[in-house]
């Protein structure tokens, strides 16, 4: 480890030096580069859901994030990985997330990936990274927030082509101090420029302060002629959900009508906005989530709260966003970068208190009650611990089925939004475009002249020219592999297999244009067309080193959760229009 | 639905059953949901220099102990959609003195029941009516209410004594408790300042001794800073001060001047200490003594002692709590 250490920088020069072809080729173009090439500011959310932005048909106040969109281009069919690493691994290298060392979360590695290659659970040298490429072509690169690809010194920021950091390594913690999230992480880890540091800045507040060292990055460096990478990882809305004091009421009563009315008014909306089709229907309401009018007034109360402060927490993401547009606005940089905005992965449905209090014996139990306070007035505080759990996460992923973990598209579609100078295509809503995460390290390298045939994503860069709808012709697919859940996408149908109990444990179809909500599984109906897409499936697992783990979060989940009703429940107005009600007990008017 | 219970039972530890003449304590004031009740018992052991019930009697030199218990019932119950707490309490008790110094003729030891008292306190900034789904996302901040309280003289009283628990006079008292969060209202954090300044006037004992009193308006000041320890127990610095209620002695039947006293004017400090026991039962234990003594033979000297056990209960969520059990 000291040694390690110790050269890591040589290592590192001595790799680059020998590096892939890739790295070859990109630095031989960027000589051949201009300074007009783009800056590139890559914005990540953390379980951020499809649905929460205005621009996606959210009711949180996201005003810069719906500028952005205004102004760029929002994609409506644009995947990411079904949980948090795999993601970043495929939006830093370009290649599917099973040959760069991110099979699997290295946390939840199964028995049979472990010393497999491509389930490290870090990311791989020898997959270079967009920070590493562009920089090679005389990019400037600076990365804030999370990272959660590695904590070796030759895995961390610095090491894979950010000029300067300030990152965390974890997959999450508190937002305010050094509290990790899970007794494996009691206390976050940090680098600045390279160097392991424990030391927070003075009222550390992630989503702030991550902002303030991006803007302190790029500022220091104003005058330099070259152009920049500034990749702002975000760890909000990541659990545990906490927002400086004075925003923490900011949505109080504004959810009372709870989230059965909730996922109505948003897929109304989204109907309005045209970012569904008309017969669109939401997903059925999860079997072990109640219907929210039969609970009581008083349990209401408390679950309304958590989705309180996630918007409270989105809404000062959205402000912190709009912080570094202007800065970038007023230094004159904004007329030549191009900014994108996704998600990591669905929202989270996950909430770890519960089964924590069912356990309190555990070391993993205790981690929570010994480091945070989870007393109802304590959510959202900077020594508070909320999650949102399920019911609100389906709002999050409205109009679809389930949320981060399942290759539902509740775990895998993200917004997209797309800004460019000069506003191209100002407010065009694309749905036509099939899109990846790891199409965009190849596109920002086309965009900056950089080759990029080593990536497995495909560019965006004529469609973002308008030359072309989608970098997906119709026989091109998009499948996955997450916990042993598996999916597969061409054109409009898609394939799905996600285990019990969240799934049904066997392949399903759905047609997503006219099914986005996954209800209506077509698989008796159209059993050829679901025999070719398990086949494509085969074929992408076969090329990507897939193995499926013999372990998995859903093994005995079955027995954690109520069984499944026979019939859904005729009480689920799904779809339909159903009066809102306000906190006295009025009807909203629309 | 555990957290409920605690949310409630937070802020029922603190609802009062004590009310000494001019003084109540700390989180008496705190808004309750709507419905909640609350019946206390308060032992009080005061020794001081007047009886503890009574306070148109102060008898320099004499040094009187009062044993009393006051009973009183609470509930709040809303009205134009603010949080009101409706009051009664009635002291029932003794009060006794060794005292071997020249004191008017009468028993030195006398039992028997206070003067019923029924109030009510409405807060008009920054409670409004608490049903319990509002109550239970209730962040107090700051808050102002008004209370009127009416003291009506049923207590045992007996004209030729000087020890009574009763005063024999009908008196009313106006004040406007004022609470303001310091901190984050978390349970085992919560902080506040409670300021409440009072005033009571007096009607005429028209027989003391054949002497009627009169006596002018009481004002007092009482104030409270209060902290959570954990979630379920406080500690309070308190200090009280009160001015005024002079006092005039006229005969009953010729209606001469007789005496001009100067009012029991006097501060005390002490500390409450609070702690729940359940959901349902609450326990506060206090002291406090008189400070800055002066040259004014009637001023109030002494201390108190109290003791006080609250149980209260909602119905809509006792009902659940007895479902869950």
């Amino acid at each position: 480890m000291a040694f390690s250490r110790k050269y890591s920088g040589l290592i590192r020069i001595v790799r680059l030096a020998i590096g892939s072809s890739a790295l070859t080729v990109a630095t031989i173009a960027s000589a051949q580069q201009t300074d007009e090439r783009p800056n590139f500011v890559l914005i990540v959310a953390d379980d951020l859901g499809f649905s929460d932005l205005g621009s996606f048909g959210g009711e949180i106040n996201t005003p810069n994030l719906d500028r952005l969109a205004q102004e760029g281009v929002r994609y409506t069919n644009f995947y990411v990985g079904a949980s948090c690493s795999p993601t970043r691994s495929m939006l830093m290298t370009g290649n599917d997330n099973h040959r760069v060392g991110m099979g699997n979360m290295y946390e939840m590695t199964a028995p049979n990936q472990l010393n497999q290659q491509g389930y490290e659970g870090i990311l791989r040298r020898d997959f270079p990274t967009i920070a590493e490429l562009l920089k090679s072509a005389g990019y400037r690169t600076y990365m804030t927030g999370k990272w959660h690809l590695g904590h070796e010194p030759d895995y961390i920021p610095r090491a894979r082509g950010f000029d300067r950091d300030f990152s965390l390594l974890n997959a999450a913690g508190s937002h305010f101090t050094l509290t990790g999230s899970r007794i494996e992480n009691e206390k976050s880890e940090f680098t600045r420029d390279g160097q392991y540091t424990r030391k927070l800045p003075k009222n550390y507040y992630s989503t702030r302060t991550f902002t303030d060292e991006m803007i302190g990055f790029l500022d220091a460096d104003r005058d330099k002629d070259s152009p920049f990478l500034a990749y702002l990882a975000y760890q909000a809305p990541h659990d545990p959900l906490q927002v400086p004091d004075d925003w923490l009421r900011r949505y109080k009563g504004k959810f009372d009508y709870g989230w059965d009315r909730l996922r109505n008014r948003r897929l109304a909306r989204m109907k309005q906005m045209g970012l569904v089709s008309e017969g669109a229907e939401l997903s059925p309401r999860l079997w072990f989530v109640p219907e929210f009018d039969d609970m009581t007034k008083a349990s209401r109360v408390t679950a309304v709260r958590k989705m309180e402060i996630y918007a409270s927490v989105v809404e000062y993401l959205d402000w912190q966003i709009g912080r570094m547009i202007e800065y970038l606005e007023q230094s004159g940089q904004l007329d030549n970068t191009i900014i994108l905005f996704i998600s990591d992965n669905g929202p989270e449905g996950n909430d770890p208190i519960p089964g924590a209090k069912r356990q309190p014996n555990l070391e993993s139990s205790s981690f929570f009650y010994n480091n945070y306070e989870t007393h109802f007035n304590a959510w959202g505080r900077d020594y508070g611990f909320v999650a949102y759990g399920a019911p609100w996460a389906q709002v999050s992923a409205t109009p679809f089925k389930s949320y981060k973990g399942a290759v539902y598209e509740g775990g895998i579609r993200s917004p997209l939004i797309v800004w460019q100078p000069g506003k191209k295509q100002a407010g065009e809503l694309n749905q036509q475009a099939l899109l990846h995460v790891m199409d965009i390290a190849p596109t920002m390298l086309d965009l900056a002249g950089v080759d990029h045939s080593s990536m497995q994503g495909l560019s965006w860069a004529e469609m973002l020219s308008g030359r072309q709808l989608s970098p997906r012709g119709e026989d091109d697919i998009i499948a996955m592999q997450m916990f042993g859940a598996m999916m597969v996408r061409r054109g409009d149908w898609k394939a799905v297999m996600m285990p019990e109990p969240i799934g049904e444990g066997r392949w399903e179809l759905f047609n997503l244009a006219r099914d986005p909500g996954e209800t209506n599984d077509l698989a008796a109906q159209h059993p050829e067309r679901l025999e070719t897409l398990m086949a494509a499936w085969d074929e992408y697992a076969k090329a990507n080193n897939v193995i499926l783990p013999n372990r998995t979060p859903y093994d005995g989940l079955a027995d954690r959760l109520p069984p499944k009703p026979p019939v859904v429940s005729p009480g689920w107005p799904r779809g339909q229009e159903t009066n809102w009600i306000d906190r006295s007990g009025n009807e909203i008017e629309e | 639905m555990k957290l409920i219970k605690l949310s409630i039972a937070a802020l029922l530890l603190a609802f009062p059953s004590a009310a000494w003449a001019q003084y109540e304590g700390p989180r008496v004031d705190w808004p309750l949901p709507r419905m909640t009740n609350v019946v206390g018992v308060t032992y009080a052991d005061a020794d001081a220099n007047a009886a503890f019930t009574v306070l148109n009697r102060v008898e320099p030199e004499v040094e009187i102990e009062s044993n009393v218990f006051i009973l009183s019932y609470t509930r709040s119950q809303p009205i134009f959609d603010r949080t009101v707490h409706w009051q009664l309490q009635m002291p029932i008790g003794n009060v006794d003195t060794d005292s071997n110094l020249p004191i008017p003729a009468g028993r030195s030891f006398r039992d028997g029941v206070g003067d019923l008292t029924f109030g009510a306190t409405v807060n008009l900034i920054g409670a409004p009516d608490l049903p319990v789904r509002e109550a239970l996302r209730y962040d107090l901040d700051t808050t102002v209410g008004l209370g009127i309280s009416v003291t009506a003289p049923t207590g045992t009283y007996e004209s030729d004594e000087v020890l009574n628990l009763g005063s024999n006079q009908w008196s009313a008292r106006v004040s406007v408790p004022i609470i303001k969060s310091l901190g984050d209202w978390v349970p085992g954090r919560r902080m506040t300042l409670e300021v409440k300044p009072s005033v009571r006037f007096f009607g005429n004992n028209s027989n003391s001794f054949g002497e009627t009193i009169e006596q002018d308006p009481l004002l007092a000041l009482e104030a409270h800073l209060t902290r959570d320890l954990t979630k379920d127990a406080f500690i309070s610095l308190d200090y009280n001060l009160i001015e005024g209620g002079d006092q005039t002695f006229t005969d009953s039947s010729t209606g001469m001047l007789v005496e001009e006293r100067d009012g029991p004017g006097a501060q005390s400090l002490g500390f409450t200490f609070g702690y729940t026991v359940n959901e349902n039962l609450s326990l506060f234990v206090g002291h406090h003594q008189t400070i800055a003594e002066s040259s004014n033979p009637f001023e109030l000297r002494g201390s108190l002692t109290t003791v006080r056990l609250t149980w209260s209960w909602h119905p809509v969520l006792q009902r659940r709590s007895d479902f869950q059990d």
